[in-house]
């Protein structure tokens, strides 16, 4: 278990880097503009991409040869996914419900879910975060935020 | 020669209600975010950074230059009353502050932080003041060639430097290059690696993905780590100074001095940042100073050499910055990705182009300095209160921030999703211990960098030989950087031949 979160980190990080440099070889981007030059505009990132899966399979190897243990730190698994998935929840809700229900949702579930259930503090908190935050953006600032479809 | 014309025009801009506010406001928030465990400069850059999208340059740039000069100092008024630096920055500050605290002495140890902190902070502004206009000066002999060798040291710098292994270091340095080639090549405009999805035709945005990487991978590191712990705090009434013949006792001076040189040294050097000036500094006094056996219970030496380096870091690391356009951390790659959301393009000529809003940067970042001496005295006696805002219910309104930040740069959705799938990338960066800030630094440069080398290979004309060998200043540099890459790999060798032959001597004949 030690060993394998980096591992596959790593095997993640040498198959994108070995795909996004065979899928520059195998599906070049059309050029509309082209200067007097050898190198185009692929010759920049190649270089790019090469380092880094080079320095993917030299971690990768690194992490499967060495002989002292990854010390992971203990996390809180479900804690952690709650906390992604509702950060997940909140930009989807940011798109079809818009920022103001999606923010008083949001605010009021990622505490709850991780532990605070003081509701007395919670639900005013939630509602008055999220209109203030919401008459700033819109009214005083001007940078319009997502739209709610019954507002 | 002294610019004055445009000095007397960025103080008087400065001085203008709405900018002048903005440091404070920004010194303010910088000091109670960098007191609240968990929240950092970055944090709380993040937090601000919607409300700069309205805002003039100048009193953008102020806001953030007083939060980071707060957040900096703050981190040390929990280390001293609870134990807990508020940021890494002020982890040797505990060493010290504690046990003060603990003995009663809480107010005596705040006093000589504040005092610590504004004198490093001073310090490093003098230093920038006086040595970024004559390095922006010498920069501007800079052309493709020397920018591509002076990005590529800094980026080597960065990945090296920084903590965790040098190998990943690199890795993620690439993976923010790559992010910066996607997109419009800067010579051509000819779009790259989009995979067909139009919002990748403009490229990866620097916020999202500093946002996502710094503030939203911390708050899901904070969640994997939640507990229902309740911090105590000691006992405080108030900070108590110090006598002024206290501040003159023997060799405390150049100490003080000293640290401060150490901190704005550390902090121009790219990738190092300010929790690594504390502990040099702190090693040194301890190894320097004639209390240095007392260290470690309770000595003001000790106390003052941590606090003094990790403030003089601020003005340090706005050296390579504002003169090269060089970021050195997280924090200044930003504040330049904020003056480019500004109209400003940061680089060798930002101080032939903006004059203003550099010596603006000046001005401000002296009275940040100054107004943190009486914003520490508020936070800390409001500090007991303050930490009674459960993290939980913090870190909601953080990730609430993050993604309104990102979302205000361009109204597009897109750059929401890409905060978090930036988040999770920083996460996983965190858990393996790879260095997160090559990435960002990687991609602020990245177009720059690509633009100098197929610049600098048109200059040659397509030959590397005159490349790598035809531009002294540039020899140097790749030297440099060829130096810092080998050396370790050089020592890696050596210590592998000593275990050899120590293997070969422990064999039977």
């Amino acid at each position: 278990m030690n060993k394998i979160l980096p591992l596959i980190f790593s095997g993640t990080m040498m198959l994108i880097s070995g795909f996004l440099l065979l899928h520059s070889f195998v599906f070049p981007p059309h050029t509309a503009a082209s200067l007097d030059t050898d190198f185009g505009i692929l010759f920049y990132p190649r270089i790019i991409l090469t380092v880094w899966l080079g320095c993917a399979t030299a971690l990768f190897f690194q992490y499967l040869y060495q002989k002292r243990k990854f010390v992971l730190k203990s996390i809180n698994w479900k804690l952690l996914g709650v906390s992604i998935l509702l950060t997940l929840i909140v930009c989807i809700m940011f798109e079809y419900l818009g920022f103001l229900p999606g923010c008083i949702v949001f605010c009021f579930l990622y505490p709850f879910a991780l532990g605070y259930k003081n509701l007395k503090v919670l639900i005013p908190v939630s509602i008055l975060y999220a209109v203030s935050l919401w008459f700033v953006f819109n009214k005083v600032l001007l940078i319009i935020l997502p739209e709610s479809p019954w507002m | 020669m002294i610019d004055f014309a445009n000095i007397t025009a960025a103080f008087y801009q400065t001085m203008q209600p709405e900018c002048f506010l903005s440091i404070l406001v920004g010194t303010l928030f910088g000091t109670v975010v960098g007191a609240l465990p968990g929240l950092g400069p970055i944090v709380g850059i993040t937090m601000v950074l919607p409300f700069t999208y309205v805002m003039g340059p100048l009193s953008a740039i102020a806001l953030l230059l007083g939060l980071y000069c707060g957040s900096v100092y703050g981190g040390s008024i929990s280390a001293i009353l609870i134990n807990t630096p508020g940021t890494p920055n002020s982890a040797a500050t505990c060493f010290d502050g504690y046990p003060m605290a603990k003995r009663g002495e809480a107010g005596k140890a705040l006093a000589w932080v504040t005092i610590g902190s504004v004198f490093g902070g001073l310090f490093s502004t003098l230093v920038l003041i006086i040595s970024g206009p004559q390095l922006a000066k010498f920069a501007l002999r800079f052309g493709p060639v020397e920018t591509f060798a002076l990005i590529m040291l800094a980026l080597t710098c960065i990945a090296t430097v920084s903590r965790g292994s040098t190998v990943a270091g690199i890795m993620t340095g690439m993976i923010g290059l790559f992010m910066a080639a996607v997109g419009p090549d800067p010579l051509d405009g000819d779009i790259r690696f989009d995979f067909g999805f139009f919002q990748l035709t403009a490229g990866f945005g620097l916020i999202p993905v500093v946002v996502g990487i710094f503030a939203l991978s911390e708050v899901f590191t904070r969640a994997g780590e939640a507990s229902d712990q309740v911090t105590a705090t000691v006992s405080y009434d108030g900070m108590v100074f110090p006598k002024w013949k206290d501040i003159w006792l023997k060799g405390r001076p150049m100490q003080m001095f000293k640290a401060a040189a150490i901190g704005t040294g550390v902090g121009i050097l790219p990738g190092t940042g300010a929790a690594t000036a504390a502990f040099i500094s702190y090693a040194e006094a301890k190894r320097t100073s004639p209390r240095g056996d007392k260290f470690g219970d309770g000595e003001v030496d000790g106390l003052l050499a941590s606090e003094i380096a990790n403030n003089a870091v601020t003005g340090g690391a706005l050296v390579p910055s504002l003169a090269l356009g060089l970021p050195g951390d997280a924090v200044t790659a930003v504040m330049l990705a904020t003056l480019v959301l500004h109209g400003i393009t940061p680089g060798v000529r930002l101080m032939v182009d903006n004059p203003i809003a550099v010596y603006s940067s000046f001005i401000s970042l002296t009275i940040a300095n100054i107004a943190m001496f009486f914003f520490g005295i508020l936070v800390a006696k409001l500090f007991a209160y303050i930490l009674k805002v459960p993290e939980v219910l913090l870190m909601g309104l953080v990730v609430i921030l993050c993604l309104l930040g990102t979302y205000g740069v361009r109204s597009n959705i897109f750059d929401v999703y890409l905060t978090l799938a930036s988040g999770l990338l920083g996460y996983m960066l965190r858990m393996i211990g790879a260095p997160l800030a090559p990435l960002v630094i990687g991609l602020v440069l990245g177009q720059q960098l690509e633009l100098s080398l197929r610049q600098g290979l048109i200059v040659t004309g397509d030959s590397f030989t005159k490349f790598f060998v035809g531009h002294p200043i540039a020899v140097v540099l790749f030297i440099v950087t060829a130096l810092i890459l080998g050396i370790p790999f050089i020592k890696y060798l050596r210590s592998r031949g000593k275990i050899e032959e120590a293997t070969a001597g422990d064999l039977p004949d």
